[in-house]
């Protein structure tokens, strides 16, 4: 202990804030400094100065115990079922926080664990999406494809199964195709192949081009295989205007099939939108 | 704190003599410090009563968490503070009308240095700020710890202990101006 530390720490030693080996030394130091001393006593008389002017004992206190006891509610605590689940609610209220926050964990991470773990599977509802109404009426044959069957698009991976690709379900544009009965006799070059639907009454496919190459904005083409009627598809309020259909595969129902729309320039190995187009 | 706890709990089934023994352990320490925040001996009563009636009123809202001395030192700072703004009175020690009933057997000489002395802190926490003050009430009339005083006042202990230090060393130099201690 040197008088530097001694000085530093004379406020806690006054105040009695220490360990009792330091305070020992502390105390030793101080028997053995006379300046350290001189100090301390002052420190000391300025305590005790402190200490008698904030004393009362001048002051005659009067207990109003009597009063206070008088003036209070005597029966607000007394079968206060209200006060007592507050109280309770209050003295738990760690108990009850965590509890609710381990719920909403397990409320917002429930829905991601079968992602994480790869346990999702294909929901069966897939197509009950897919249907849409048609205008027929109108006189430009313009489909139109409700917000709510039409806009589900599912993440995909281009020139795989679409079906078996599609995990993340999400809400996407509203977007709707434009429906075009084309002249009999008009040629068509397939992007693939053209595609005929399970009962082999329709046939589908995009037009042009290479497969996985820059492609430009394509058509779809539907034709009846038994009376030759073509028609033509283009996608009708295109939020993006890069935006074009780039592969169908036909679902299971006759009269649905599905498209991926994806960008109509570069080259895309996975990713774009699932729409289902009812040919109707 | 324990037995604190036990009282208040007693008090919430509806048992007022546990109220009793609450009031009977902690109304001389509040009136010490609602008379030393507003010197005034009459408002200091009226306001201790006051803070043990709310404090009954409110003790199920009571914070668990922190010693109950704690609570009824800050409802009873909270108290004096709208008192001093109500009446507009910052802190007017009458040390002239203090009675000097302790100074019995004391020479003429010694009491006249006492309240010299006494005049002289009161001038000199008349300069203090608001906190400053509170911090120098409770710790020299509440008795109560700087953790104490920091969970009252809802300020950290460190700067509690800083400040108070500080107001110290301002005395030191307010009662010796001319005097400056030795540095090491």
């Amino acid at each position: 202990m040197n008088c530097d530390t001694f000085h530093r720490k004379i406020e806690d030693l006054l105040d009695e804030d220490c360990l009792m080996d330091f305070k020992n030394s502390m105390e030793e130091h101080r028997d053995n400094c006379a300046s350290c001393k001189a100090i301390y006593e002052e420190e000391l008389e300025i305590q005790k100065d402190f200490k008698e002017f904030f004393s009362i004992k001048d002051i005659e206190f009067k207990s109003s115990r009597t009063e206070i006891i008088n003036a209070i509610n005597k029966n607000q605590y007394k079968n206060n079922y209200l006060i007592q689940i507050y109280t309770h609610l209050n003295r738990h209220k760690n108990r009850y926080m965590t509890c609710a926050a381990a719920f909403i964990m397990l409320f917002l991470v429930a829905p991601n664990i079968s992602k994480l773990f790869g346990f999702e599977q294909l929901n069966s509802d897939l197509f009950k999406f897919s249907s849409f109404k048609s205008s027929s009426s109108s006189a430009s044959a313009t489909t139109s494809m409700p917000s709510q069957d039409l806009a589900m698009s599912y993440d995909s991976g281009l020139g795989n199964s679409a079906v078996a690709k599609s995990n993340n379900v999400q809400e996407t544009n509203n977007i709707t195709f434009k429906k075009l009965e084309m002249d009999r006799g008009y040629k068509v070059i397939p992007r693939d192949t053209w595609k005929t639907s399970s009962n082999g009454k329709y046939s589908a496919c995009v037009d042009g081009g290479t497969k996985n190459t820059v492609l430009g904005i394509r058509k779809i083409y539907v034709k009846e295989n038994t009376t030759e009627k073509l028609w033509s598809f283009t996608i009708n309020n295109n939020l993006d205007p890069l935006n074009t259909p780039l592969f169908l595969e036909w679902s299971q129902k006759d009269k649905m099939f599905m498209v991926i729309v994806g960008k109509a320039t570069g080259t895309i190995t996975e990713g774009g939108d699932i729409y289902v187009l009812n040919v109707d | 704190m324990e037995e604190d706890l036990k009282l208040v709990d007693q008090v919430l089934k509806g048992n007022i003599d546990s109220f009793n023994i609450l009031v009977n352990k902690y109304e001389l320490s509040i009136f010490k410090f609602t008379y030393n925040m507003i010197r005034d001996k009459e408002a200091a009563e009226d306001i201790t009563q006051e803070v043990f009636i709310i404090v009954y009123k409110k003790i199920y809202t009571y914070n668990r968490e922190y010693k109950f001395s704690s609570w009824l030192f800050q409802v009873a700072r909270n108290k004096c503070i709208d008192f001093m703004r109500k009446y507009k009175r910052v802190y007017e020690a009458n040390i002239e009308d203090e009675k000097t009933s302790c100074s019995k057997g004391i020479s003429p000489e010694a009491m006249a240095e006492l309240r010299e002395t006494k005049k002289e802190i009161q001038t000199f926490i008349n300069t203090l700020e608001e906190l400053d003050r509170e911090i120098l009430v409770l710790r020299y009339s509440g008795e109560v710890t700087f953790i104490e005083i920091a969970s009252i006042l809802n300020i950290n202990k460190a700067t509690i202990k800083r400040r108070y230090y500080k107001i110290r060393e301002r005395y030191r130099d307010f009662i010796s101006p001319n005097e400056t201690r030795c540095k090491i």
